[in-house]
C-alpha cells in the first residue's frame, strides 16, 4: 500500500512554494531589470551573442565619432576652398582689366596691389586652421606654419606630403585631409610645368607692375581655377561618402540594436502575464498547504 | 497458565505497542528516523486433555521500517546533488562576474580601441592621447580585477575543500564509532543505532560518493572514490589535503594509511568535494586560462604594432604592455630542466601542458584534449611554445607543468606613462621632388602613396631613397635602395590596368624592399622622364595617424587561436562556455533535484511516521489495552465468585 510520511507532506508543500517563490522573484527581477538574459547561463549562446552585438554597436558609433570628425574637417576643407574659388575671378578680373589698353601704367600699379593683397589672402587661406590649432594643409605636419613668404616672389611650403584617412566603417577610410603641396603648390601651368598658385598670382604682379601684362597668365589662372574645382570636387567626393557611410552605419546600428534587444530583452507582456500566472501558482501551493496541515485525526481525538 | 496471565501478557504486549506508537509520534521529525512496527503473535499453546489452550499474547518483535535499496539509490541520488550544487553554487559566481556591464572586460577592450580610433582621429592632441592611456590602465586593471576574482575563487575553494576533508574525517570516525556499539548489541533493540548510522551515511554523501557494504557483523564499510576503504568495521581511515608538488596553491586530497599518504584526488567523485574538483578543472582553470590568452594577445599584437611606428619625438614605438612569461612548474625532484618561452602567442593554444620523462622519451600531454607527442632533447616548438629541454640528469618520472596563460591576466602592465610615447606616426614618408622651397619639380602626373612598413630593419633610413622614372627602361630606378638587380621597379606608363595604381614591391619580388623597413606603396599615373619619388623618415609627423589605424584596426583582426579568432571572439566564446556550463549544471541539478526528492518520498513512503496512520494505531492499541484490562478484571470477580462459592 501506497503510503506517505507526515513530514514528507510538510516538505513537498514547503518544497513547491519555494520552488513558486524562486521563479516568482526570477521573473520580477527580469521585469525589473527589462533583460531577458540576467547572466549567461540563461542563454549561453544569446549572452556571447549579446555581448558581441555590444562591441559591434561600440564600433560603429566610434565610427560614426570619426566619420562627425572627419566631416566637419571636409567642410571647413570645402569653406576654405569655396573662398579660394570665390578669389580667383576677382584676380582673373584684375587680370583682365590690367590687359586693356585703357589702363596706364599708374592704374595697372593699383590693381597690382589690389592683387597682392588677394594673394595675401590667398595665402592666409593656405594657413588655415582648424579648431584644434592645426594646419589644415600642411600634411602630417600640422603643427608649423605651412606656407610662407620669406622675400618678394618667394613662396614655401613647408608642410609635407601627407594626407590622412579616418576609419567610418570595418571596411571603409576617408581622406579627412589635402596636403597644401598637392592643393596650392602642384598646379599645371600653360607650359605643361607645376607651379605654386602662388607664383602665379605673384607673376601677374610683377608683369603689371612692370607695366607689361602678360596674357599667358589667363591659361595659368584658369588652369588654378581648374585645380582648385578638382581638390573641391575630391574633399565634396569624401563629404558625400561620408554621409553615405553615416546612413548606412545608422541602418546597420538600428538592425543591431533591434538584434540586439530581441535577443537580450524581455518581452514585457509575455513576463507579465507570466508573473501573474507564477503568482497565482504561489498562492495555490500557500492555499493548499494551509488546507492539508490541518487535516488530522489528532483534531477528532 | 490462566485467564489473569493472558491479560497481562496482552497489557504489556499492548503497552509496548503503544510505547513505539508514541516512539514514532514522537520522532515524526527526526532527520532518518525509521518507524517502528510491532508484531504481535499469540504465545505457544497449552495442552490439555481437550486439545490446546491459548496462552495470550507476546509482542514478537519491534521491526524497523527500512529499504536497503531505496536507501542506497537515495545517497547515489544526495552525492550527485550535492556535486551539481557545490559545482553551480561556484560556476554562477563567475557566470555573473564574465558578462558583467560593468566589470566584465568586453567593454574595457571596447573601450580601449575606441580610444584608439580617437587617437586616429586627432594624433596631436595631448587628450586624445592621454585618453588611450586611461582606457588602458583601467583594461590592464580590469584584467587584474579578473585574475584576483579567479585567485579569490581558488582561496575559496581550497578553504572549502579543506573545510569538507575535516567533515569527512568527523563523519568516518563518527559511523566507525556507531559500527562498533551495532556489532556489540546487534539484534532487534539497534534500530535507533542504524538509524543514526545511516543518517551518518547519507550526510558524508552530501560531501563525497560513497558505497557501502554491510558485514555479516552488521557493521558498515564505506569506501570512497574507485573502492578506497574510508571505514573498515570499528576503524576510520583519515583524508587529508597536501599541497601539489608542482603547485603550491593547488590542493590535492590523500588518505593517509598507516604505510602513507595515497593521493585520491583523481578518483574521488561526487558530493560536495567531487563538485568542487571538478569545477576547479572544468570551468575555473580554463577560464582563467582564456582571459590570460587575451590579455597575451593585447599586450603581444599592441607591442608589436606600436613598434612599427613613431611617436611625438620621431622615436621608435616602445612596448605598451608588459606581459609575463610562460608558468614552468617543474617537480622538486626532476634531475632534468626545461625552459620555455613564448613562440607565437597567435598560434597558443589557451590549454595547460604536462611533460614527463618515461625514462626514454619526453612526452608532452596538451591536459586539455589529452593529446600527446614526443619532444625530443634540446628546442622544441609547439603550440606556439619554444619548449628547451635539456636532459642531463633525467630521471624516469620527471615532471613538468607547462601553463602558458595562466597568470597572464595578472602579470600584464601598462608600461608607458607618457602619452608622447605612443607611436600614432608611421616612420617613413613618400614625397614627389621639390625644391628647397617645396616647389614641384616633377611634371608628370603620377602620385605615390605614402608607405606603409612590415616591420623597422633598416630604419630610420640612413638616406632618403629615390624613385626616379627611366622613360626608356620602362620603371623607377632606385637610388639609395636595394643593390642590384632590385634596384629598379617596372612601371609601364602606357598601360591603363598600371596607371589605375600598381602596388609595390610586386607579388614576384616580395623581399625587395625587406632590408628597408619591409616598405610597401602604390604608384599611379602617368611619370615623366626623370621624375622623382622620395622616401624618407618622417621627421614631422605629430598628425601621422598611420600607425594609429593600424592600432586599431587591431580589434577586428584574427590574430589569436591560429588566425581564428579576434580578443572579443575568444573573450565571447569564454563567456558563452562559463554560461553553458553554469547552464548545464543548473538543469541537470533540477533534474537531480528531482530525481532525489524521489527517492526520499520512495524512503518516507516505507520509513517515515504518518501521524494520522500512528493515531490510529494509538486508538487501536489503547482500546485493546482497555480491553486486556478488562480480562484482569473479569479473572478477579471470577476468582471472588469462587471464593464465595467454597466460603460456608
Amino acid at each position: 500500500m501506497d503510503r506517505i510520511s507526515t513530514a514528507q507532506m510538510y516538505e513537498r508543500g514547503i518544497n513547491s512554494m519555494l520552488e513558486r517563490q524562486l521563479q516568482l522573484s526570477k521573473t520580477q527581477m527580469q521585469i525589473s531589470s527589462g533583460k531577458r538574459i540576467l547572466s549567461p547561463k540563461d542563454d549561453p549562446a544569446g549572452a556571447a551573442y549579446a555581448l558581441s552585438l555590444k562591441g559591434v554597436i561600440s564600433q560603429v558609433e566610434q565610427y560614426q565619432d570619426n566619420a562627425d570628425r572627419a566631416k566637419s574637417r571636409l567642410d571647413l576643407q570645402e569653406a576654405t576652398l569655396a573662398v579660394v574659388d570665390d578669389i580667383l575671378p576677382r584676380v582673373q578680373e584684375l587680370m583682365i582689366q590690367g590687359l586693356s589698353d585703357t589702363y596706364s601704367a599708374a592704374d595697372r600699379q593699383m590693381i597690382a596691389t589690389e592683387l597682392r593683397q588677394l594673394n595675401q589672402e590667398l595665402m592666409a587661406l593656405a594657413n588655415t586652421r582648424d579648431s584644434n590649432g592645426e594646419y589644415i594643409f600642411a600634411g602630417y605636419d600640422a603643427d608649423t606654419i605651412p606656407f610662407t613668404n620669406p622675400a618678394d616672389g618667394v613662396f614655401t611650403y613647408q608642410g609635407d606630403m601627407g594626407t590622412r584617412s579616418l576609419r567610418i566603417s570595418a571596411t571603409r577610410q576617408v581622406q579627412d585631409r589635402e596636403n597644401g603641396f598637392d592643393v596650392f603648390m602642384n598646379v599645371d601651368t600653360s607650359t605643361g610645368t607645376k607651379r605654386s598658385l602662388f607664383d602665379t598670382v605673384h607673376g601677374i604682379i610683377t608683369s603689371l607692375e612692370a607695366d607689361a601684362p602678360d596674357a599667358t597668365y589667363l591659361e595659368d589662372l584658369r588652369l588654378a581655377q581648374v585645380h582648385n574645382v578638382s581638390v573641391r570636387a575630391r574633399g565634396g567626393a569624401g563629404i558625400n561618402t561620408i554621409e553615405e557611410q553615416v546612413m548606412v552605419n545608422d541602418d546597420f546600428l538600428l538592425t543591431m540594436q533591434t538584434t540586439l534587444s530581441n535577443t537580450e530583452d524581455l518581452d514585457m507582456a509575455e513576463a507579465i502575464s507570466r508573473f501573474e500566472l507564477e503568482k497565482t501558482a504561489l498562492e495555490a501551493a500557500q492555499q493548499t498547504f494551509n488546507m492539508v496541515q490541518s487535516l488530522s485525526l489528532f483534531n477528532y481525538l | 497458565m490462566s485467564i489473569t496471565s493472558i491479560g497481562v501478557s496482552a497489557l504489556t504486549a499492548y503497552r509496548q505497542a503503544l510505547d513505539t506508537t508514541g516512539h514514532n509520534i514522537a520522532n515524526v521529525n527526526s532527520d532518518g528516523y525509521s518507524r517502528q512496527r510491532v508484531d504481535f503473535t499469540a504465545r505457544e499453546p497449552t495442552y490439555t486433555g481437550n486439545g490446546y489452550i491459548g496462552n495470550g499474547v507476546e509482542a514478537s518483535a519491534i521491526q524497523r521500517q527500512y529499504d536497503t535499496y531505496i536507501a542506497s539509490q537515495m545517497r547515489g541520488a544526495q552525492a550527485l546533488t550535492s556535486q551539481l550544487q557545490s559545482y553551480y553554487d561556484m560556476a554562477s559566481q563567475l557566470d555573473q562576474l564574465v558578462a558583467d556591464e560593468d566589470l566584465g572586460l568586453q567593454p574595457a577592450i571596447q573601450n580601449f580601441f575606441n580610444a584608439l580610433q580617437e587617437l586616429a582621429d586627432d594624433p596631436s592632441a595631448i587628450s586624445s592621447r592621454q585618453l588611450v592611456l586611461t582606457e588602458a590602465e583601467s583594461l590592464v586593471d580590469r584584467f587584474h580585477y579578473f585574475s584576483q576574482q579567479f585567485e579569490d575563487m581558488r582561496s575559496r575553494l581550497n578553504d572549502q575543500i579543506k573545510l569538507n576533508v575535516t567533515e569527512i574525517n568527523n563523519l568516518a570516525q563518527a559511523i566507525a564509532d556507531v559500527n562498533a556499539s551495532i556489532v556489540g548489541t546487534y539484534g532487534a533493540g539497534a534500530s535507533d543505532l542504524l538509524d543514526k548510522r545511516d543518517q551518518l551515511v547519507n550526510e558524508l554523501s552530501e560531501l563525497v560518493s560513497v558505497q557501502v557494504l554491510e558485514q555479516s557483523d552488521g557493521a558498515y564499510n564505506i569506501f570512497i572514490g574507485k573502492g578506497q576503504p574510508l571505514v573498515l568495521g570499528n576503524d576510520a581511515a583519515t583524508l587529508s589535503t597536501q599541497v601539489s608538488n608542482l603547485d603550491a596553491r593547488h590542493l590535492e586530497i590523500a588518505i593517509d594509511y598507516s604505510y602513507g599518504p595515497q593521493m585520491v584526488t583523481q578518483q574521488i567523485t561526487g558530493g560536495e568535494i567531487g563538485g568542487l574538483l571538478k569545477f576547479r578543472d572544468e570551468v575555473l582553470y580554463p577560464t582563467q586560462n582564456k582571459v590570460g590568452l587575451v590579455a597575451l594577445g593585447i599586450a603581444d599584437q599592441l607591442n608589436a604594432q606600436n613598434a612599427l611606428g613613431i611617436d611625438l619625438e620621431g622615436v621608435t614605438g616602445s612596448d605598451l604592455f608588459a606581459l609575463g612569461s610562460v608558468q614552468t612548474l617543474p617537480d622538486p625532484s626532476n634531475g632534468s630542466s626545461i625552459t620555455v618561452d613564448y613562440n607565437d602567442i597567435g598560434e597558443l593554444t589557451g590549454s595547460d601542458y604536462q611533460l614527463v620523462y618515461d625514462g626514454t622519451d619526453f612526452i608532452l600531454e596538451n591536459l586539455n584534449d589529452g593529446s600527446t607527442q614526443t619532444l625530443a632533447v634540446g628546442l622544441n616548438t609547439v603550440d606556439g611554445l619554444d619548449i628547451t629541454i635539456d636532459a642531463t640528469g633525467a630521471v624516469a618520472g620527471d615532471n613538468f607543468l607547462i601553463r602558458p596563460t595562466r597568470n597572464a591576466a595578472n602579470s600584464i602592465e601598462l608600461l608607458v606613462g607618457d602619452v608622447r610615447r605612443l607611436a600614432a606616426a608611421a616612420p617613413l614618408q613618400a614625397a614627389p621632388a621639390t625644391d628647397a622651397n617645396g616647389n614641384p619639380l616633377n611634371a608628370g602626373d603620377a602620385t605615390i602613396t605614402q608607405p606603409a612598413n612590415s616591420s623597422m630593419t633598416g630604419l630610420p633610413l640612413a638616406a632618403d631613397i629615390q624613385l626616379v622614372y627611366n622613360a626608356a627602361a620602362g620603371g623607377f630606378d632606385i637610388v639609395n635602395g636595394p643593390g642590384p638587380p632590385d634596384d629598379f621597379i617596372a612601371y609601364d606608363a602606357t598601360d591603363p590596368a598600371q596607371i589605375a595604381g600598381v602596388d609595390f614591391p610586386l607579388s614576384t619580388s616580395p623581399t625587395q624592399f625587406d632590408a628597408f623597413g619591409g616598405l610597401s606603396f602604390t604608384i599611379s599615373g602617368v611619370p615623366a622622364d626623370g621624375d622623382t619619388f622620395v622616401i624618407g623618415n618622417n621627421s614631422s609627423g605629430q598628425s601621422d595617424n598611420r600607425n594609429a589605424l593600424l592600432l586599431a584596426d587591431l580589434e577586428d583582426a584574427s590574430s589569436l587561436l591560429s588566425g581564428s579568432a579576434t580578443f572579443e571572439d575568444v573573450y565571447g566564446q569564454m563567456v558563452s562556455e562559463v554560461g553553458a556550463k553554469t547552464h548545464y549544471a543548473e538543469q541537470n541539478l533540477a533534474a537531480q533535484e528531482s530525481l532525489l526528492a524521489r527517492t526520499q518520498e520512495g524512503m518516507a513512503e516505507v520509513s517515515g511516521v504518518n501521524l494520522d496512520e500512528e493515531a490510529a494505531k494509538l486508538i487501536q492499541y489503547q482500546q485493546a489495552y482497555q480491553a486486556s484490562a478488562q480480562i484482569i478484571s473479569v479473572a478477579s470477580t471470577l476468582f471472588d465468585t469462587l471464593i464465595s462459592a467454597v466460603r460456608r
